[in-house]
This record gives structure tokens, C-alpha cells and sequence, in this order.
């Protein structure tokens, strides 16, 4: 995939495949805060950067940086969405973290594993990663929080979500391809 | 929209040297995780009003100005009074606050000992959790904080966790977030000014990918120019991956964070299992 490409131009692939998985990490955090107002819902940027990491660093590197990621939020730095650091442990929304480790894992998987090299396989690998976010995020919530009413925490953690999500789906299909032929383009000047 | 730099807020650092701020940082984490979690599964208030003043003592220890730290809630405060206000009158009629006497009702308004209870508990809880949630990155460098995980982690590098490699991404991602921010902040405005679609009523999924794309892929594409340039760097500084590598900072435990850890995690266990007497026995009768 696109850290592949990367480590084609320096020699140890190790530091590449670290920074490539630290500057996910760095995106999850800024785009857990970047709120924009679209109508009716705002939305951030967060499922999406998760499925890119997923599309674009492969299963292993995608989890990894939502692993750092939950790490850091864990060590008490306030980088998830409500700023609460160590904190988010006892909040309902807990689940949603842990599904981005195993939603970028599962995108990632079947992206590499898709027979074919079509968009759309992507694309639903992308729509498999939103779901298991989803599974993991409202199992936590309806478990902890709402005595295992699956009814109330489809309507609370799920449903909401639905459409807009199918929507980042197909951003993050496209812009992992749109990165793809951007640093697989021809160069006149090699680096 | 556009202040985003100024809402993606990396804990500050409050340097005073005091005792606290000397602590090993693995102390500090363990130590919040074991309050957090006493904070939040104690179900007594004077257990909790226990927890809140060791809070309070730490924070007083760490030489924290209490003036700048308090001044955070008063933005926040209308709202918690609303809410606990609300909380205090309707929810005498749930049945977790039915039990005990009632001390006041009038048409749909209801306070009962359960919810008078309910709503002191909630504000120390609340109180509590705003005091914890500042102290970790207070009284540490983010430098300590990476390196006291990296070490916490190491035992679980027996089951494949590489633990070095972590915080070296760890690292490297704190000082990603607000080069990323910035930039990000610089694509929304250069596509706003040039009449980009954003901020507009979008219902259709379709639409909506087609107006968030021109602000995801540059920020994509940057984020990965820019680690391709630091490996670069790095592999021209002789970088070869965590085996082997000595550090610049030693974390050195002493034998008082081990008993600083020990006393947190002891307060702990008896803020939780001691059979407190309930408070509102004492001031609102059986």
C-alpha cells in the first residue's frame, strides 16, 4: 500500500512504517477535535481518519496507531474528542475508542486480502470498518451504561451516525486512492 | 471554524519543581488510574469528599496556582448549576431516589433524601474528576509522560508489544498534532476563499464526501510528505530502531515513588471498602 511506495526511497523500512503510523496517530488526535457544522449534525473528521489509517497503512500499522493513540489518552494527555485524558475510561463513549483499533484493523485486512483491485471492494472494506467501530462502541455503552437494552443503544450509539458515516466511508476510499496516485505519479526530479 | 489551533489543546505544563513535579512520571500515571477509578466506583459521599481533599492536598503539594486552575470552571459553572438543580428536583420521582422520606413536593417538584444524596455525590464527583483530569499533564513534561509508558509497557514486550517503538510514535505524534492543526486550519481557509463548499445545509451522503474531500486529502497527502521527510531526517542521524539504543533521560525510581504509589493505591482500597457511614444519615436523619 502507500507506505510500500514510501519505503521504496529510504532504506529502512522501520522508520518509515513508524512515522507513517505516528503521523496517523497525530491525525486521529487533530481530527477528534476539528468539529465542522455541516447541517443537521456537526460531524468531526475521526471515524474517517481511523479508516484511513486502516486503507492506507495496511491492518498491523493502521491498529498500531489506534493503539498510540488510546495509549496517550490513557497516560492522561486530552487528545480524544471531550479533552478528558485519562478520564474517558468511565465515560460511556469508552467502546468507540477500542472499535477504532479493531474498525482500522478490519478495514485494513480487507483491503489487503480483497480479491481484485477494485474501488468499490475497498469502499466496503471501509463500510466493515465503520461497522465494527459501531458493534464495539455500542456493545461498551449498552453493557455498561444501559443494562443491555440493544434497543436504546441502536437509537443512542448507532443510528445517528448512519448516514454520515457511509459518507466518510467513501472519502476515505477515495482520498487513500487520490493520495495512492499522488506519490505513485512520475517525478522529474527524483529525490 | 477557522480557530482551530487555538481548540487543540495539549495538556500545559506548569513548572514550580515542587515534590510532585520530581515524581517519577510511571508514579503519576499509576496514580491517576488507581484515583480515577476509585472516583468513579465509589458510591459514598464521604468517601468521595475523602478522595476530592486528597486531590486538593496533591494539588496544593505541586505549588498549582488553585485561582487558575478554578477559573476553568467558571465558564462551565451556569450550566452544572442548571443541571444539578434539575437533577435535585425531578429526580425524586425515579425510584433510585424514591426511598427515605420526602422533603419537599409541590405539583411535578419533588426532593427526597435519595435525590438530595444523589446531587451531593454528583458535585464532589464532578469537582474531583475536574481536579484529576488537569494534574498528570500539570505536573509533567509530555517528554516524561511518553518515556514513563514506554517503560510501563515494557513487561508487555514478552507477548510482541514493541514497547520502544510506541513511544517513539508516541513522540513524534504529539509533535505531528499541532503542525497538522495548523495546517488544516490554512486548507479550510484557502477553500473558503476560494468559495469552497463548507458549512452548507448537506443531507445526501454523496454530497457531503463531495465537499469534505478538497480539506481530507491535502491534509492526508501533507501528513504523509511530512513523515517521509522526517524519516529521511532521522535515517540521515543513524536511526536503526529501538534495539540497542541508549537514551538522553534515565528515568531513575526512587524508593519514594514506590511508597507514593503504595499510600495512593492504599487510600484507594479504603475509600472504596471501608462501610463509610452515609453522611446524609448524620445531617437528614434515618
Amino acid at each position: 500500500m502507500l507506505a510500500t511506495h514510501l519505503h521504496q526511497r529510504v532504506s529502512h523500512s522501520i522508520i518509515v512504517r513508524l512515522l507513517a503510523i505516528a503521523a496517523f496517530t497525530a491525525l486521529t488526535a487533530v481530527s477528534a477535535r476539528v468539529t465542522i457544522d455541516l447541517q443537521p449534525v456537526p460531524i468531526t473528521l475521526q471515524v474517517l481518519t481511523v479508516l484511513l489509517a486502516g486503507l492506507t497503512l495496511g491492518a498491523t500499522d493502521g491498529a498500531l496507531s489506534q493503539v498510540a493513540y488510546v495509549v496517550l489518552i490513557t497516560a492522561g494527555l486530552p487528545i480524544d474528542a471531550g479533552g478528558f485524558g485519562t478520564l474517558v475510561w468511565v465515560r460511556p463513549t469508552a467502546g468507540y475508542l477500542l472499535g477504532f483499533v479493531a474498525g482500522a484493523f478490519v478495514a485494513g485486512y480487507l483491503a489487503e486480502h480483497g480479491r481484485g483491485r477494485l474501488v468499490v471492494f475497498r469502499y466496503l472494506a471501509g463500510l466493515a470498518g465503520v461497522a465494527v467501530i459501531y458493534a464495539v462502541g455500542a456493545a461498551w455503552l449498552t453493557y455498561g451504561y444501559l443494562a443491555g437494552d440493544w434497543g436504546r443503544g441502536w437509537a443512542l450509539g448507532i443510528q445517528p451516525f448512519l448516514l454520515v458515516d457511509a459518507a466518510k466511508a467513501i472519502i476515505a476510499t477515495i482520498a487513500a486512492e487520490s493520495a495512492r496516485a499522488f506519490f505513485t505519479r512520475p517525478r522529474r526530479h527524483a529525490p | 471554524m477557522f480557530e482551530l489551533s487555538r481548540n487543540v489543546l495539549i495538556g500545559q505544563y506548569f513548572p514550580t519543581n515542587s515534590a510532585v513535579h520530581r515524581l517519577d512520571p510511571r508514579t503519576k500515571i499509576l496514580g491517576t488510574l488507581f484515583i480515577v477509578v476509585a472516583i468513579s466506583l465509589s458510591r459514598s459521599l464521604l468517601a468521595s469528599l475523602l478522595l476530592l481533599g486528597l486531590l486538593v492536598l496533591i494539588t496544593w503539594l505541586a505549588r498549582l496556582p488553585f485561582g487558575a486552575i478554578l477559573r476553568g470552571l467558571r465558564y462551565a459553572a451556569p450550566l452544572l448549576a442548571i443541571f444539578l438543580v434539575v437533577q435535585l428536583v425531578f429526580l425524586g420521582w425515579q425510584p433510585s431516589a424514591a426511598a427515605g422520606p420526602v422533603f419537599f413536593e409541590w405539583q411535578f417538584i419533588r426532593v427526597t433524601r435519595g435525590s438530595l444524596q444523589q446531587m451531593g455525590l454528583g458535585i464532589v464527583r464532578l469537582l474531583s474528576f475536574y481536579f484529576i483530569a488537569g494534574l498528570p499533564t500539570l505536573t509533567t513534561t509530555v517528554t516524561q509522560l511518553t518515556h514513563g509508558v514506554e517503560l510501563l509497557l515494557r513487561p508487555l514486550r514478552r507477548v510482541g508489544l514493541p514497547a520502544a517503538e510506541i513511544a517513539l510514535v508516541n513522540m513524534i505524534a504529539l509533535r505531528f498534532v499541532p503542525t497538522l492543526a495548523e495546517e488544516l486550519e490554512r486548507v479550510m481557509k484557502a477553500q473558503a476563499s476560494r468559495c469552497g463548499e463548507i458549512g452548507t445545509r448537506l443531507q445526501r451522503p454523496d454530497r457531503l464526501a463531495r465537499a469534505l474531500l478538497p480539506l481530507v486529502v491535502p491534509l492526508f497527502v501533507n501528513a504523509f510528505r511530512r513523515a517521509e521527510e522526517l524519516a529521511i531526517a532521522m535515517e540521515a542521524r543513524c536511526y536503526m530502531g529501538g534495539v540497542g539504543r541508549t537514551k538522553y533521560v534515565r528515568l531513575q525510581a526512587t524508593w519514594v515513588d514506590a511508597a507514593v504509589t503504595a499510600a495512593l493505591l492504599a487510600i484507594c482500597a479504603v475509600a472504596l471498602w471501608t462501610p463509610w457511614p452515609a453522611l446524609a444519615d448524620l445531617f437528614l436523619g434515618r
